[in-house]
């Protein structure tokens, strides 16, 4: 008998008389997506659902930021957790549905899940991955995004499709060697019957666009942490917006969407720290010195979190390669060329004097934070479960797990409170040993 | 243990520059145990001289080259070759001369030294073979290896902070270590008597040591 | 000696290749894959398949194999990449008698057809790399299932919330938990100081209460399990054995107790840290009037030090009336409600000051002075105060012990118990059945403590939920002939996974705790150490008598790197043939020799980057090793640009690229637009 060659060496050990119960998991980030992965290796039958066309949540928009050293960002870590869900044996992954009502269960199990499926026009279950529909669409609907997760299910962009605009086309269908395409597939509804929930829905990160004094989407060469990411993932580098060269003076401003009641969602919320952000922008900021060790970046900052093992070499470092200057700054003016004026108050004022500094960079990252998704407060209604001062799920106490005043409930990850991959994962783990030991 | 380090590799192809066909010999003890000569060894060095020139080099590892019995394996090898290069220490390289006189013998290492394993990788000296040990009034460190000048009545004044004037970086001094153990054991006292001048007759000096067990020699 | 590579003669391979629901019929000849591989002689047969990653496919094409011949003992897979199909094959494998370690699997799709620009091309590299394959099976050792029975109980070390959490979530799952605390109470830190947690609720008393009332609870219900054995004033003496059987001596009152475990979990403190805030708080009665509170001194402190200052603070002033000072570099503020407590302490009347360079304190007097560069009004400003506490937390002396206590067991910064290393969060160790929860491995916030616990306690559940583990009898092996006892292996090994076999002389590894890297291998002098499957004959048959461009790969990283790539639409030179290896630590020199000496233009070693190597150090002794021979190269005068190393992560492949095509010479993009 042939066992698989995937770590650990040990098999999936199947206890003999284990009760096989039914988990709806709602959102496929990493925080899901191990939870998903950890369930399934305890032999519990997993439905991983998932709002997005694509599974892997903001994770996947991430890439190593190695400079001769590792920083421990752990990408790689949520990687190898996205690779190892979608092979999982008991994890039914859809995508493109969510769940609109939760009921009381019939047939034995506790709650029925009612979900809503929008037509994603691929069977993941029988896509083979091959790309052939990509390159044989007349209109280039179909495409290919989160790559890191293997088979690559395509995406349908249906507002493209030929059949949308009441044109005859079926060359997708006809040249898929597996049938898994349906152009018929059209939004339904199903029913589960489950024991728990899992609430992983992850976060939305602030746009600064919406109510922020730093003209994102304005000016040019503004762009946010997130924007930075996903560049550095996939093309190496930064480059300015405005002309595609590399920026030789950047600037990071922390605690965008963060530390403030200027971003509140509702009067009520309080302010909190997204916990994220120095972490990930100090990081992205020693990986482009590292790549271009002529770059000037300074870093405007409240307090820099500290996260992990190691923090304070990787401070000191930071500090070597890095200008800090302790200040939020309060406006950002267009200059010539693109640049950028970052206008401050220091904290140092000599002589008494209130002064107004103003530095020129090429370009600015705002580090956004992370903040409740828009939804949250829908799936929290719906769901009858609170949500906290912060728009997040779940109150808090002493204990690990937030209070969701709901048997065979549970939330895992960013949706619950700010935090990182590795907190995420933790806590994913933890919520896997609750569901395990409810059921 | 004894250990010895490979020599540089220009130098072994110096040795043996101009022979057609070479024997690369191993040792399987002392030598293996110090990364220096074993069968891993072996096959990365014939391999580093099979690319860099024309010879032709063939491989082979032995449990001792300290001992004629075991060379038996490998007659008709090294009789094919016109010279043995030898991973052994000293001690192995000079019985691959006995035991095959009409073939140039090369070493392939430089035998360094009696010493210890301080962790992987890592090896230091701590007895010389001095043929009187005395390490039992020395709480067990050997003031002959360990100081730098063989002091045998305490330390010299460039004992600093417990290092040797001599290296201060990486040499501990020798006594300080001494007088740690015998402060531990409570036995300081042992270092008000005069330790004697050691018996030079049984250290090496004026020909090869030579040692005999009555009982079974000449059985 | 070059082992020639060795050919079976024995008709024994049976080969199943996939064209991808016809997908790959432009890019590969099968017809010409069959046949050139049919004439192998150790290839009974080969089936081509259309969908082998759908089950009823692989079943039939499986079926149909060993249906059209009898002696088939061995098999080679030509699909896509493996963990797309690997589920179904799994199931099909259920009931064959095909041992384990008889089947090889090639990626003809990502790694061959995807990445060649001609077809031609492409199907003489897919016969070359199923060629390498039938070569590389026909050497191929069956592998055995063997069951290892574990002890399910659970060893706790420590008392405080993630203790605690860790024993009731294990006794919830099913395990027996001991839990041995070294002080007469459980509770920890924790129980001692509720008031320092005020961020656990929007108001500073309530926290305190909400903080008091769930150590109350989590000692409750300790204390109240009876499949929970609290030792308290009792402390850990020795640690034997292995994961699933652990043998541990504990010191309770100078008795001594023989307790046997499965897992372990070192879950104590670590720090002492709050001492001097602590009675302070409690003291109803003398405060100080004007209080100084210093911190970041010692080096930038954590999440737990702010929580407890700020508490303290905010106590100190509303309480008691107190003027307090707090002078910090950094206020963290990173744990839900924290960022509440630090308004509330400075609306509170708290004055915070963050200072640049650490503010310097002396004695005038009965009062001591604290002298920083003050940042807001740009000078240097001297106060005095009745009191100044150093808020820091040292690092604490106490896990030394169980360093020491515990061999082979890897240390992190500052102390911890956990090496400084991705692959072991949240909360593994290097070894085997040895876990952290809480400040042991550096967690120092009181939820994520007690979210260690559950973490763990998943953990090892999975590990120990029958009274027998079942594992493939595939860990690394020394051969007691050869083996010299240099103890190489021993030290090296990453995951104390190596003992010495008094009786027999012989190194031993354990295969519980092995976890198949390969390092051992790679650094025996004797050779004495093999890993099943990738042992150096079948190696060197699947680089093969003609090697051009041999690229080992990690199969961590390189390896997934270069199906993102081929994924990606890039394409590069047909000469790289990827060998896949579990950690490139196990990349023995003289593999990459053999590769040289039969004609390999490059050789290149690509693994995980130094510091997130899943086995810690296999990636930094690829790295040594390749340096140190290509200086030997060098001095020998062979050209060492022919030997290089890389480091990359799975999510990397513009690096896989890189590195590969540096034989190039020239950047050949051709990425399909995403």
């Amino acid at each position: 008998m042939v066992v698989s060659n995937r770590k650990p060496s040990y098999r999936t050990q199947i206890q003999t008389n284990e009760k096989r119960v039914c988990v709806l998991v709602i959102g496929a980030g990493i925080s899901g997506a191990t939870v998903a992965e950890r369930l399934s290796r305890a032999g519990q039958q997993v439905y991983l659902i998932e709002k997005q066309a694509t599974i892997g949540g903001h994770v996947v928009e991430m890439g190593c930021k190695a400079t001769d050293v590792c920083l421990r960002c752990n990408v790689c870590v949520a990687n190898e957790l996205l690779r190892s869900v979608v092979a999982s044996p008991n994890v039914r992954i859809h995508t493109l549905t969510e769940l609109i009502k939760l009921e009381a269960g019939t047939n034995g199990s506790r709650y029925t899940a009612v979900l809503k499926h929008k037509p994603t026009f691929v069977d993941r279950e029988k896509c083979i991955g091959c790309q052939v529909c990509v390159g044989v669409c007349p209109e280039k609907c179909i495409n290919l995004t989160g790559l890191r997760v293997l088979p690559a299910v395509p995406v349908f962009n249906y507002s493209l499709c030929r059949r949308a605009k009441g044109k005859e086309c079926s060359i997708c269908e006809q040249t898929c060697p597996v049938d898994a395409i349906n152009m018929q597939d059209k939004s339904s509804q199903s029913q589960i019957d489950i024991d728990a929930v899992v609430i992983a829905t992850g976060y939305e990160p602030y746009d600064p666009a919406v109510d922020c004094s730093y003209g994102y989407r304005r000016a040019a060469n503004i762009i946010t942490g997130i924007d930075a990411e996903r560049q550095l993932a996939i093309e190496g580098e930064i480059t300015r917006p405005s002309d595609g060269k590399r920026p030789k003076r950047i600037a990071f401003i922390q605690c965008v969407g963060s530390r403030s009641e200027l971003v509140h969602r509702r009067p009520d919320d309080t302010d909190y720290c997204s916990a994220v952000c120095c972490a990930y922008a100090l990081r992205m900021a020693q990986l482009i010195k590292y790549k271009d060790n002529g770059a000037e970046l300074t870093v405007f900052y409240m307090d820099i979190q500290n996260f992990g093992k190691g923090f304070d070499d990787f401070y000191k470092k930071c500090k070597d390669k890095m200008t800090f200057i302790r200040s939020r700054p309060y406006e950002i003016k267009q200059g010539q060329n693109g640049t950028l004026q970052v206008r401050f108050t220091p904290q140092s004022l000599p002589e008494d004097k209130i002064q107004v500094c103003e530095q020129e960079f090429d370009l600015v990252v705002l580090a956004v934070g992370i903040r409740p998704r828009p939804d949250a407060t829908k799936l929290a209604e719906a769901l009858l479960i609170p949500v906290d001062e912060q728009g997040f799920f779940g109150l808090k106490d002493a204990s690990p797990m937030p209070a969701l005043q709901r048997e065979g409930i549970f939330v895992a990850g960013a949706c619950e409170s700010p935090k990182d991959i590795q907190s995420c994962m933790a806590q994913a783990e933890a919520v896997s040993a609750a569901v395990i030991s409810e059921l | 243990m004894i250990v010895a380090e490979q020599k540089p590799i220009e130098e072994i192809k110096g040795y043996l520059a101009g022979h057609k066909r070479i024997l690369v010999l191993g040792c399987g003890t002392c030598v293996t145990v110090c990364l220096a000569g074993g069968e891993r060894e072996v096959a990365t060095l014939a391999s580093i001289l099979r690319l860099s020139s024309d010879s032709e080099v063939i491989e082979n590892t032995i449990e001792r080259q300290c001992d004629a019995e075991f060379f038996d394996a490998i007659k008709d090898q090294a009789a094919s070759c016109d010279a043995i290069l030898s991973m052994a220490c000293g001690v192995g390289v000079q019985m691959v001369a006995k035991i095959f006189p009409d073939k140039p013998i090369y070493p392939a290492l430089n035998t360094m030294f009696c010493g210890t394993n301080d962790g992987a990788g890592q090896w230091s000296e701590n007895c010389l073979a001095c043929g009187d040990c005395k390490l039992g009034i020395f709480g067990g460190v050997c003031p002959v290896t360990r100081c730098s000048k063989s002091l045998l009545n305490g330390p010299c004044g460039g004992s600093v902070d417990g290092k040797c004037e001599v290296d201060p970086e990486n040499i501990e001094c020798g006594w300080q270590l001494i007088y740690d153990r015998l402060k531990t054991l409570g036995r300081l006292d042992v270092l008000l008597e005069n330790a004697a001048p050691r018996d030079w007759s049984r250290t090496h000096d004026g020909g090869p040591r030579r040692l005999s067990r009555e009982d079974v020699a000449g059985l | 000696m070059i082992q020639k590579a060795e050919q079976t003669n024995r008709g024994d391979v049976g080969i199943v290749l996939c064209d991808c629901g016809g997908t790959l019929r432009g890019r590969l000849d099968f017809d010409r894959l069959r046949k050139q591989l049919s004439r192998l002689p150790a290839v009974a047969t080969v089936k081509l398949c259309s969908k082998f990653c759908q089950q009823n496919e692989c079943t039939k094409a499986v079926k149909s194999l060993f249906r059209n011949s009898n002696h088939i003992t061995r098999l080679v897979i030509g699909a896509c990449d493996r963990g797309i199909f690997d589920a179904t094959l799994h199931e099909t494998m259920q009931g064959n008698s095909l041992g384990e370690g008889l089947l090889w699997c090639v990626n003809i799709r990502e790694h061959c057809a995807w990445v060649t620009g001609t077809p031609e091309v492409a199907t003489n590299k897919s016969a070359e790399v199923l060629t390498a394959a039938v070569r590389r099976v026909g050497l191929a050792s069956a592998i055995e299932s063997k069951k290892v029975p574990v002890n399910q109980n659970v060893l706790v070390i420590g008392g405080g919330v993630a203790a605690m959490q860790t024993a009731v979530a294990l006794s919830h799952l099913g395990h027996r938990v001991t839990l041995v605390e070294k002080s007469k109470k459980l509770g920890g830190l924790v129980a001692e100081m509720p008031e320092l947690y005020a961020y656990v609720a929007s108001c500073s008393s309530d926290s305190a209460s909400l903080v008091q009332s769930r150590v109350d609870e989590l000692i409750k219900q300790v204390m109240g399990d009876k499949h929970i054995c609290v030792q308290t004033a009792a402390s850990l003496k020795s640690v034997k054995g292995e994961f699933g059987n652990f043998t541990c001596v504990i010191d309770s009152g100078g008795k001594e107790q023989v307790i046997s475990a499965g897992a372990l979990v070192l879950a104590g403190d670590s720090a002492t840290t709050k001492s001097e805030l602590a009675p302070l708080v409690h003291n109803g009665g003398e405060v100080p009037k004007r209080i100084a509170i210093v911190i970041d001194v010692l080096g930038e402190q954590g999440r737990s030090v702010s929580a407890g200052v700020l508490s303290a603070a905010e106590l100190l002033t509303k309480r008691f009336g107190a003027e307090v000072k707090l002078y910090c570099h950094n206020i963290r503020v990173s744990t839900v409600g924290l960022e509440g407590l630090y308004r509330r302490a400075r609306q509170g009347g708290v004055v915070i000051i963050k200072y640049e360079s650490p503010p310097l304190i002396s004695e005038q007097g009965n009062k001591t002075v604290v002298k920083v560069e003050e940042p807001l009004v740009g000078c240097e400003i001297s106060e005095e105060f009745d009191l100044v506490i150093m808020g820091d937390t040292a690092a604490a002396n106490g896990n030394n012990e169980l360093l020491s206590l515990i061999e082979g067991l890897q240390p992190g910064p500052e102390e911890t118990l956990q090496a400084d290393s991705v692959w072991l969060l949240p909360t593994k160790t290097n070894r085997e059945g040895i876990f952290v929860a809480g400040l042991a491995g550096g967690t120092d916030e009181l939820r994520d403590a007690q979210t260690d616990g559950l973490a763990t306690a998943n953990q090892i559940h999975e590990l120990l939920k029958n009274k027998e583990v079942e594992i493939l009898d595939d860990a690394a092996v020394v051969d007691g002939d050869k083996c010299v006892l240099c103890l190489t292996c021993m030290r090296i090994c990453p995951h104390g996974a190596v003992s010495i076999d008094v009786d027999n002389s012989v190194a031993s590894i354990s295969a519980v705790a092995c976890q198949r890297c390969g390092i051992c291998a790679a650094v025996c002098p004797a050779g004495a150490i093999e890993l099943p499957r990738y042992t150096q004959k079948e190696i060197a048959a699947e680089v093969g008598d003609r090697p051009q461009i041999t690229v080992f790969a990690c199969e961590n990283s390189a390896y997934p790197a270069a199906t993102a790539a081929a994924t990606n639409g890039s394409e590069y030179d047909a000469k790289v043939r990827l060998i896949r290896v579990p950690c490139v630590g196990k990349v023995d020199p003289r593999d990459v020799l053999q590769a040289l000496e039969r004609g390999a233009e490059k050789v290149i070693i690509l693994g995980c980057h130094l510091e997130s190597c899943q086995y810690l150090v296999g990636s930094t002794g690829a790295a040594k090793r390749t340096e140190r021979l290509n200086r030997e190269l060098e001095k020998a005068g062979v050209d060492n640009k022919r030997v290089v190393f890389g480091e990359l992560a799975s999510m990397e492949p513009a690096k896989f690229l890189e590195y590969v095509r540096i034989c190039e010479g020239v950047k050949n993009e051709k990425h399909r637009e995403l």
